[in-house]
């Protein structure tokens, strides 16, 4: 799914999702400071081991991707958490690739980062934690719909043989929309009620 | 202090979703291929590491460059193709989910054995065996081992019906080998599957070393940004 396997993508997406993964570690590494480290390694080590774990769904097997909840907890840390992870997974397990490294990573954190970005403050500022929580529902599962819609996007980009078929990526990601979605909205609902600040990122002022 | 409280909480949070990848029969996301040689052709099945098999997936199969065969996985995830003879090539199978996942699995032409060449003449050890001698290889759920041991003279007609009537005409060798390859096969498919599903199994010790090492990175990274001021 997210972890798309090497040998499948041409050099051109391949060099093109390296460089823009690398430029959102850059920028990411800039700003981190160090409140905002332990936060990021231990989201990172949630997706690690979460995004492990598989359920088989219709005819396919999807994971959770926890990528709507660290961008809103992480801000552009959501990177280099998710580059970590999805680096040690291809070490440890096989999964997905080292040259897919950079697309993986943005398929997966660019969605999160963006959702981060656009219902980040609109949750944190939410008059009650439903509200709050109704909205990271949103949020988690928009990021999935976004996640397959990059993965799609980059297969078909490399105009491989394995351009995925829009009723197999419907029935693979709209109940992983779903499952995301309620995710992401307990979790988020939990937070807003006993630690709102968890869902402020930490992060360094911009040039400090 | 009720920072250090919520990092504590996450900090348990990981583990309990180790043991959930450990403990229940969901487990780790990817897809594997499984393929053995059955007789003149392959024979596998797709599956998800950790359970799951992948229906209705796109499959082809390749000798070096040239196509097979292609076709769709059954309910089971399963597959199944003849290979033309002699095999020159390895026999490569991609199996394609079309929603992104691609699997391979690659057999080498040492593993097609006696089948990769052409059927070779009547070995000249045999004692000139008729008709049924020609046909494709019996069963192999004949006693096997029992044959080459008959007094060879009496060629008795009529095809090979085991049992315990002594006069067997003895199978030429290439039937042997055969018969022997046959047999072998079937021992060996279920300890090959074996390896193959513990092969792409999920290691309790990988997954402590991925969330330590993570956290060891971030031990570096904090002592990276303490030392800077």
């Amino acid at each position: 799914m997210a972890h798309i396997p090497d040998g499948v993508l041409s050099a051109p997406v391949l060099v093109g999702g390296g460089v823009l993964a690398a430029l959102g570690v850059g920028w990411a590494l800039r700003r981190i400071d160090d409140r905002a480290i332990p936060r990021t390694a231990i989201l990172s080590a949630v997706f690690f081991a979460g995004s492990l774990v598989a359920v088989p769904v219709g005819p396919s097997s999807v994971h959770l991707l926890f990528s709507g909840v660290m961008g809103v907890m992480l801000g552009v840390g959501i990177v280099p958490a998710v580059l970590v992870a999805l680096l040690l997974q291809a070490m440890l397990f096989g999964f997905g690739g080292l040259t897919t490294l950079g697309v993986n990573t943005l398929d997966i954190a660019g969605p999160g980062l963006v959702a981060g970005l656009l219902f980040g403050p609109a949750i944190r500022h939410a008059a009650s934690a439903a509200r709050a929580s109704l909205l990271a529902g949103i949020a988690g599962a928009l990021v999935a719909l976004g996640t397959g819609g990059m993965v799609a996007a980059a297969l078909w980009l490399s105009a491989s043989d394995y351009v995925p078929l829009a009723r197999v990526l419907a029935a693979t990601y709209l109940p992983l929309a779903f499952a995301e979605g309620m995710i992401a909205a307990v979790i988020v609902g939990f937070l807003r009620k006993v630690q709102p600040e968890a869902l402020e990122p930490r992060l360094a002022p911009r040039g400090a | 202090m009720r920072r250090v409280a919520i990092l504590l909480a996450l900090l348990l949070v990981s583990p309990a979703l180790v043991s959930l990848a450990l403990v229940s029969p969901v487990a780790a996301h990817s897809l594997r291929v499984f393929a053995r040689v059955e007789g003149a052709g392959v024979a596998g099945y797709g599956f998800f590491v950790g359970g799951g098999r992948p229906h209705g997936a796109l499959w082809r199969a390749r000798m070096g460059e040239t196509v097979l065969a292609t076709g769709e996985t059954d309910a089971e995830g399963a597959f199944a193709f003849a290979v033309p003879r002699p095999v020159t090539d390895a026999v490569t199978v991609t199996l394609d989910t079309r929603e992104g996942h691609v699997a391979t699995a690659t057999l080498a032409a040492a593993r097609f054995g006696a089948h990769a060449a052409p059927a070779a003449p009547t070995a000249p050890a045999a004692s000139a065996a008729s008709a049924p001698a020609a046909a494709p290889p019996p069963a192999p759920d004949i006693a096997a081992p029992t044959a080459p041991t008959a007094p060879a003279a009496s060629a008795a007609n009529g095809p090979i019906s085991g049992a315990a009537a002594p006069p067997i005409p003895s199978p030429s060798a290439p039937e042997v080998a055969a018969l022997v390859e046959a047999a072998v096969a079937r021992e060996v498919a279920p300890l090959l599957e074996r390896i193959e599903a513990m092969d792409a199994r999920l290691r309790f010790a990988d997954i402590l070393s991925g969330v330590f090492l993570i956290l060891g990175l971030a031990g570096m990274g904090l002592w990276a940004t303490g030392r800077r001021r």
